[in-house]
Formats: structure tokens, C-alpha cells, sequence
């Protein structure tokens, strides 16, 4: 998979990386049982100090995204948080609530919410079925 | 124009005292006894010249600056500012040159040496800084300054050695000599102005050499080529010759005090080897043997040549009788309280005056007086010759040596101390003058009341005050000397340049 | 665990009455990295020359892995690497002469990592180190400071005057380093990139003493810059705030570097200001940012 690191980002290196193996992992790039790179060859890889990478490693463990098994290496979960149904409503939970917060300052109110959401899954299987 | 370029310019004035105190420290002793004036006379020159060339010779440093290199300036411009920039010291440094000169030319006769000496000493170094200076662009091989400047320095010498046996020279000579170099380096450097300064990068040229050292190397040095090669750079080699024609042609102890100096200009290029676990004692080492080894060569090349002509020598006194003369070497320290009688094996006696030697009563136990008869004389000479013939005077050449040793390593540690740690964090020129002070005093030592080799004069009242312990004693004093060098060597911070003050905020 | 490099109340000036370092106390861990930032001229190169032997401390005692860089310079140095920022390689030996050197200094000399490092910057080995280009010759000096496996590896200004690429070269080297052998690196740079990119821990040398020590993620997430309008309040009131670092005042605005958690430091301001919510913002800035606003003037 690719990590990518910028230097300007608002984020520190540790949470960019963090960030993004958590999406590959809730998107399904990454499949639960995956081998990860070793924290040293991602170091390598990405010219980012190891310890950093180790960082983002450790607060993936604890969160339960990764799992690292003595002498054999980091593996993703078999059981990934944030993949059951429940975790999936929470999250698209919070991202609706980002969402009609977004519409609520523009002045518009529910059902024009939903309408626009409506188009833009129009919108999107037009796209992917052209 | 030249106006704008001297405002960006630092004022050169700064350089004076270098200059004044020295001058100041002639002028004192000008003031003393007759005799000291004359041996004055080189200093009184020689102290402003060597600012003089270095002066000279920082200009090179300029010829480079990208700063001004990017800026439209004209190079005959830029020229101009230059010398007048620096013409308040080098106006000061001629002054003192020919204030001297003449103050004691015109005092009383030289010998022709010295004064030649000097001549080219006011030609020779501005005219190698100016060579630096010129030669110095980029991408022109350092192999051929240092090669233009080793051929100026031979043949100089010679002409020097050829100097000595012309009659003594006159002011004319030293005025003349000096108008002539300022003229010829103004205009040189009017002429060989390139039309623009250009900062050229350097080559990019990879050889397909495997670049191995050389075999013919024993193992255990063929590491060390990298160092080797920095130390021994043409900074440094150029003083070897330099060294070596100086213990050969100047008495005393002056050539031993330019050893400090040849030390100093091999550092800076083994900094890059200060990070590294490269012990110091061995690079003391390095650098300082080959150049004591250099002016002792000078030196034995002369004694072993002076150890060819007659040591004991008649002299005609002023009664018209002939006496024995031998080197202070061969005289012996005179009984307090009474004056020493001379008894041949028939009862003749004679009682040579007292002198003193440095403070020590002696007297030339060979002489003979005006009632003397010449059996006496004779007898006396043929005892000169059988003293002299006992290898006393190797004994001497063993303490000459040491004595130059001694000079050669003192010099060292005094020109070390402005890097010394301890003393480097006082002010700036605390640390020169600590420097400068130290080296006069080492310079004095080179004074001598009459004008006798002081170098043969100290051996030799070493040699009567303590008979058997002389040498040992000398070499003691070096040892001690040495380990003083190498404590301060040890202690001290070499970096290429300190680092920015902070910036005041 | 012994530490590395370790300062007990060093100082140093240059003239009496000026001090370049005053009284600094610092150490670092095995394996540590350790970016040291500040303005030109703060002492930087000055710690690190300590640190080699090559200046001596005025006061106070510099150590490395427990041993005096200048009473015992061969032991110290044996296990240290070091690039200057104007390191000055012989320019009259070849490359091959300079290594065949250090590997007779250092009998660890790792010849795979020579020959690799060799490949990887495509350094002619034959060539004068006087005719190699800026880069090149900051490549062979690197080469030479890592071979030998240091414990301790120091990089003066590394980056200075080299391309992007040649750069990342830098660090990925560096950073092979730490990894296979945990060496800890102090370095000097003026690139937050760089720091940021290698560096675990941050300090910050300014007017002699050391203005700032902590971990780069630490500084990222847990120190904020609050924007505050010159009408509200006095600079005074915000530099006396608990943990503010440095107050100044920037146009119509007073900026303020403070410690502490975003909405720790917004109740903090809202306490001493009695400014509302929005009064005021309160920014998470990058390192670059964040150095200017703890050492660059003000401006009103």
C-alpha cells in the first residue's frame, strides 16, 4: 500500500501515517490477517525516522487495528474495530452529523439535505455506469 | 566609485598596531648601548616587512569574492580601492623600513650582508604575497605558484650569498630597492588585471585511475597518504628551503624562531582530521621534525664548513706582539677574587685579563701578553692546537644544536598559544599580544652586546659554566619545552572559523 | 540506560561577557534523534563542536558514553560519526586513499555499507576529493561518518546547500543506520522537513540557553499559537499566561506560543483575557511556523 507524508500537512508524521493505514484498513485495502511491513522497512521506505513509524504502530495496536505476533511480524486484525455493522452506522453516523451541520450553515434545512444527498448518489452511479 | 568600494571595504588601519609594536619595541632599543643598534638593524627591517607581505597577500583573498565577482565593478577600480585601502599601513611599513635604514646606515658602517639581507627581504616577500595574489584564480594549479615562489626563493639566496662579499651597502641601495618594489607592484597589478574577475566552478575531471596508493609505500604508511598529504602541503614545504637557507646564512638564533611559523601553516589544512581518533602527538610530531630537520641541515652544512678553516688563529694586539685567539669554546672560567697566572714548564708566567661572558669572568687561558717571549707564544699555540684537536669544539656543535632546538620548539609554543584553549577565550588581542610579546622576547635573545654570534656565545658560556652538564642540561630544557608545546597542542581548539557571534536582537 | 551525549551546565563564549551557551543541561538516550534548530548564529555549531572535543567547555563538562571528548578524544571519537557543515575533506587525496584511512582508523569499518553507499551516491572512487562537486563531497563525508557503525552520529547543517534529492539521499542513509544499528543522531538543520522527517526530538537553542526540548509529535499536537487582536489585551497579560513561551506582537495582532491542550490553552486565554470563544483563534502550526513564531522579530 502506499503512505504518502507531507511535511505541511497539520497533522504530525506519526498521526499521517496512523490515518491512513486506519483507512486502508476500513476501506478493505487492507484484508484483516494482513502481513504489514516490519516499522523499520516502512521507515525506510517512507524516510521517516523509525521510532515515528513505531508510534503509529503502537497506537494502531492499542486501538485494535493491528495486531503484532512475537518473531513473525504485524498482522492486521482478524477483527478490525469499525468493520461490524454497528461501528459502520456510527461512523457514517458522525460523518452525517458533519454533513447536516455543513447544510445547516448554508440555510437549508432537512429535506433539502436529503434531496442533495439523493443527486449525488445519482450522480455517482452515473459516473461508475456511464 | 573607488569611494563606494572602500566603504564595503574594511579599513586596513586595524593592522597597525602589528606593525607599531614591534617598531616601538626597535625604537626602545635604539635608544640602548652603540653596539645593539647595529644588530638592531635587521629587525628595525624585517618586523614591518612581514605585516607588509601579509598585508599583500590577503588581498588575494579578495580576487575570489563572489560578492564582488556578481557586482559591476570595474577590475582596475575595484584595484585602486585595494591599494589605497591598504596604503595606510603599507605607508607606515615603508616609513619604518627606511626610517630604519637610514637612521642606521648613515650611523655607521654594516656589514654588507645585513643590509643586503634586508634589500631583499623588502623586495622578495611583498613580491611573492603579490605573486599569490596574482597567480591565485581558480582553476590556476597551486603547483605552479608554489614553483614560481620556490624558484624566486633560490636563486635570491644566492644572490644574497654573492651580496656578502660585495662591499657594504649603503642607503641608496635599501631606498632605491624599496621605491622599486612599490613601483613594480603597483603596476603589476595595474597590468595583469584580468578584465573581469570570474568565479569559475571547478572542473569536473574523474580520473579512471583505481586510485589505490602507490606500492612502493611500506603497509603501515599507506593509510596515512591522506593526512600525510594534508600536512605536508606546498604551505608547509615552502618553508623547508626556506628553513634550511636561513640556518645555513643567518647566525644565531633568528632562523630557530621561523620554525613556529612553519608548524602554524600546516595546521589548517589537517583540520578535517580533528573529528577523527587521530591521536595529536603524532602530528606534533610530523609537522615540527622535518622542519627542525631542515634548519639543523642548514646550520651543520656551515659549522661543517667552518669547522675546515683554522680555529686558533694569531692575532696581532696592539703592543705589535703576536697572541693566540680561540673561540670563547675553547676559554675557560676565571678563579673569583684573583687573577688566573699561566706558568710554562721553564717559570714563565703570564696573567691574561678577565672578561666577562654573559656575566661570567673568563679568560682565554691560551693568550700570551706583550713581555711574553715567543717560546711562550709558541708554546701556548701548540697547547691551543692540542685542546681544540680533543674535540671540545664537538661538544660545542652538540650544545649549538640543542641551543637551536631549544629556540625552534620555544618559538612553536608561543605562536600554539593563540589557539590554546585557556587562552582563547580572552579578548582577541590579549591573545596577540601574549603572542607577540613572547615572540619579541624569543627575537631578543638574538641581541647580543657585542657582535659575536650569540647562538656560539650562549653554547659557549653554557659549555664553560657547567663543563659536564651542558648538553644535558640543554636537552632537559627541550624535553620540558616540548612537553610544553604538546599540553598546549592537546588543549587546543582549532576550528576554521568560530562561529557567528549571536545576532543581537 | 547511559546516555550518549550528555551536557552538565556547559557554557562557552567567544569574547568574555557574551555567551554563546549558558549554562546548558541536556542529554541523549541510545538510538535517540535529536534535531537541534535555531536561528544562525545560537550556538548550534558551538554545542556541537563541544560535543566533538573541538572547543572546550568553559564551564560545566561535556560527555560522551561517559568519557571527556577532551580528556580522552581517541575513545570518544573511535565511536562517534561526524559531517561538518564545511567539512574540509583533502582535496588532494582520492576518495579510495580517504577510505583505505578511516578503514585503518576503524577496524568495525563495515565494507558492504562502503560499497553500497559508494553504488547508491555513484561516487567515482578514484577521483581527487578536490575536484568532486558541493554534493559529492558531502556524500563522501557522510560515507566516511557512517561506515565505521558509530554510537553516535553528528551532522552538522548536513543539508546545507544540497538538492532535494541529494537531501533525501541524506536522511535515507541516516536512517538505514538507525535502524540496523540504533545509532541515535544529533543534528543541526535549518530544514523543519528534515527535523520532522527524522528527528524524534526537537531542541530549540536560542539567546544561549535552550528554549525548547520536547518530541516533534509532542510539538505538533500539544503547543498552539493563539491569535489574538492588540485591542483585547496587553502583550504583557499573554506572556504571563501559564505556559506561554514567547509572546510578540506581529501588525494589529499579538501572537503567543502556548503549551498545553487546545482547549486547555483556549480556557487558559479566555481566563486571563476575558475574551468570548471567538474572539480569538488558536492554531495547531507546523514546525516551520512554530520556530518562527518562538524566534522571529515582531513586527507592528
Amino acid at each position: 500500500m502506499h503512505i504518502a507524508i507531507h511535511a505541511s500537512s497539520d497533522l504530525p508524521i506519526y498521526r499521517q501515517i496512523l490515518r491512513q493505514i486506519e483507512e486502508a484498513i476500513l476501506q478493505g485495502r487492507l484484508a484483516p490477517g494482513e502481513k504489514l511491513r516490519s516499522h523499520r522497512e516502512l521507515a525506510e521506505q517512507l524516510v521517516v525516522a523509525p521510532l515515528t513509524v513505531k508510534k503509529a504502530y503502537d497506537e494502531l495496536e492499542s486501538l485494535g487495528y493491528i495486531e503484532t505476533q512475537r518473531g513473525r511480524g504485524t498482522f492486521v486484525s482478524a477483527e478490525p474495530p469499525g468493520r461490524t455493522p454497528l461501528e459502520q452506522r456510527e461512523r457514517l453516523k458522525a460523518a452525517a452529523t458533519t454533513f447536516l451541520d455543513l447544510s445547516r450553515q448554508a440555510g437549508l434545512g432537512l429535506e433539502d439535505a436529503v434531496s442533495i444527498l439523493r443527486q449525488a448518489h445519482t450522480e455517482q452511479i452515473e459516473k461508475v455506469e456511464p | 566609485m573607488i569611494a563606494q568600494i572602500l566603504r564595503l571595504e574594511r579599513p586596513s588601519l586595524k593592522w597597525l598596531p602589528l606593525i607599531l609594536i614591534p617598531a616601538a619595541y626597535v625604537c626602545l632599543i635604539l635608544g640602548g648601548p652603540k653596539q645593539i643598534r647595529q644588530e638592531i638593524f635587521i629587525w628595525g627591517i624585517f618586523l614591518p616587512i612581514v605585516p607588509l607581505a601579509g598585508l599583500l597577500g590577503m588581498a588575494k583573498q579578495w580576487t575570489c569574492d563572489p560578492l564582488i565577482a556578481v557586482l559591476p565593478v570595474p577590475i582596475r577600480a575595484l584595484y585602486l580601492a585595494r591599494v589605497i585601502n591598504v596604503m595606510g599601513t603599507l605607508v607606515v611599513c615603508w616609513g619604518l623600513i627606511l626610517g630604519f635604514a637610514l637612521l642606521v646606515l648613515t650611523d655607521s658602517t654594516l656589514p654588507g650582508f645585513q643590509a643586503a639581507n634586508c634589500t631583499l627581504l623588502v623586495g622578495i616577500l611583498p613580491y611573492l604575497a603579490l605573486q599569490a595574489w596574482h597567480l591565485h584564480r581558480p582553476g590556476f594549479p597551486k603547483w605552479i605558484i608554489s614553483l614560481v615562489c620556490g624558484i624566486q626563493i633560490g636563486p635570491s639566496m644566492l644572490l644574497e650569498i654573492w651580496l656578502r662579499r660585495q662591499p657594504p651597502a649603503t642607503a641608496d641601495l635599501i631606498l632605491l630597492g624599496s621605491i622599486l618594489c612599490a613601483a613594480a607592484i603597483v603596476s603589476v597589478g595595474w597590468f595583469l588585471a584580468p578584465a573581469a574577475l570570474i568565479h569559475q566552478p571547478r572542473l569536473q575531471r574523474t580520473s579512471t585511475s583505481p586510485g589505490g596508493a602507490p606500492a612502493i609505500l611500506p603497509r603501515r604508511i599507506t593509510p596515512f597518504l591522506p593526512v600525510l598529504r594534508s600536512i605536508y602541503g606546498w604551505q608547509y614545504l615552502m618553508w623547508l628551503p626556506i628553513l634550511f637557507t636561513q640556518g645555513a646564512s643567518q647566525p644565531g638564533y633568528f632562523p630557530a624562531i621561523m620554525t613556529g611559523f612553519a608548524v602554524i601553516a600546516a595546521l589548517p589544512r589537517s583540520l578535517w582530521i580533528q573529528s577523527l581518533p587521530v591521536p595529536r602527538r603524532p602530528l606534533l610530531l610530523a609537522v615540527l621534525g622535518p622542519a627542525i630537520l631542515a634548519l639543523l641541515a642548514g646550520h651543520w652544512v656551515v659549522s661543517f664548513q667552518k669547522s675546515r678553516m683554522p680555529v686558533v688563529r694569531l692575532v696581532e694586539t696592539s703592543c705589535g706582539q703576536a697572541d693566540v685567539a680561540v673561540p670563547f669554546d675553547l676559554w675557560r672560567p676565571a678563579p673569583s677574587n684573583s687573577n688566573p697566572e699561566i706558568r710554562a714548564p721553564w717559570g714563565e708566567t703570564y696573567r691574561p685579563p678577565v672578561s666577562t661572558l654573559l656575566g661570567l669572568p673568563v679568560y682565554n687561558p691560551f693568550s700570551s701578553g706583550c713581555n711574553n717571549s715567543d717560546r711562550f707564544l709558541q708554546w701556548q699555540l701548540r697547547h691551543a692546537e692540542f685542546a681544540n684537536g680533543r674535540g671540545l669544539s664537538s661538544r660545542i656543535r652538540l650544545l649549538d644544536t640543542l641551543f637551536l632546538c631549544l629556540m625552534a620548539v620555544a618559538s612553536t609554543w608561543v605562536l600554539f598559544l593563540t589557539a590554546w584553549s585557556r587562552l582563547r577565550r580572552t579578548h582577541r588581542w590579549t591573545i596577540i599580544s601574549v603572542a607577540a610579546i613572547g615572540w619579541l622576547a624569543l627575537a631578543s635573545a638574538n641581541l647580543s652586546p657585542n657582535r659575536f654570534d650569540v647562538l656560539g656565545l650562549t653554547s659557549a658560556w653554557l659549555g664553560l659554566a657547567f663543563p659536564n652538564l651542558a648538553p644535558w642540561l640543554v636537552a632537559a630544557a627541550i624535553l620540558l619545552l616540548y612537553r610544553m608545546v604538546e599540553r598546549v597542542f592537546l588543549e587546543s581548539e582549532y576550528t576554521l572559523k568560530t562561529p557567528p557571534q549571536p545576532a543581537g536582537r | 540506560m547511559k546516555p550518549v551525549l550528555e551536557f552538565s551546565n556547559v557554557s562557552r563564549s567567544y569574547k568574555a561577557g557574551q555567551p554563546v551557551l549558558d549554562r546548558i543541561n541536556w542529554s541523549m538516550e541510545p538510538g535517540e534523534v535529536l534535531g537541534l534548530i535555531g536561528r544562525n548564529g545560537a550556538g548550534k555549531t558551538t554545542l556541537i563542536r563541544l560535543a566533538m572535543g573541538m572547543l572546550y567547555p568553559e564551564g560545566g563538562e561535556v560527555r560522551l558514553f561517559g568519557l571527556s571528548p577532551t580528556g580522552d578524544p581517541i575513545a570518544v571519537k573511535k565511536r562517534v560519526g561526524y559531517v561538518a557543515e564545511d567539512q574540509v575533506l583533502p582535496s588532494g587525496s582520492t576518495i579510495a586513499e580517504l577510505i583505505e584511512f578511516h578503514r585503518y582508523l576503524f577496524p568495525q569499518w563495515d565494507a558492504e555499507l562502503e560499497r553500497s553507499l559508494l553504488d547508491r551516491f555513484s561516487l567515482p572512487k578514484g577521483s581527487k576529493i578536490g575536484k568532486l562537486s558541493k554534493g559529492q563531497a558531502r556524500e563522501v563525508a557522510l560515507l566516511c561518518a557512517i561506515c565505521h557503525r558509530p554510537e553516535l552520529l553528528i551532522l552538522d547543517e548536513p543539508a546545507g546547500g544540497l538538492d532535494p534529492a541529494a537531501r533525501r539521499d541524506f536522511l535515507e542513509a541516516s536512517i538505514q543506520l538507525l535502524n540496523r544499528e540504533g545509532t541515535a543522531i544529533l543534528f543541526s538543520s535549518h530544514h523543519m522537513g528534515d527535523i520532522e522527517r527524522i528527528g524524534g526530538r526537537v531542541v530549540l537553542l536560542d539567546d544561549a540557553a535552550i528554549l525548547l526540548d520536547r518530541q516533534v509529535a509532542e510539538l505538533r499536537e500539544n503547543i498552539f499559537v493563539a491569535v489574538v487582536s492588540s485591542t483585547a489585551t496587553t502583550i504583557r497579560n499573554l506572556s504571563n499566561l501559564p505556559g506561554c513561551l514567547r509572546a510578540r506582537t506581529m501588525f494589529d495582532n499579538f501572537h503567543a506560543v502556548i503549551v498545553g491542550s487546545e482547549t486547555d490553552v483556549r480556557t487558559r486565554i479566555m481566563a486571563a483575557t476575558g475574551l468570548g470563544p471567538n474572539e480569538f483563534q488558536c492554531l495547531p502550526v507546523p514546525l516551520e511556523e512554530l520556530f518562527i513564531e518562538l524566534v522571529g522579530g515582531g513586527r507592528s
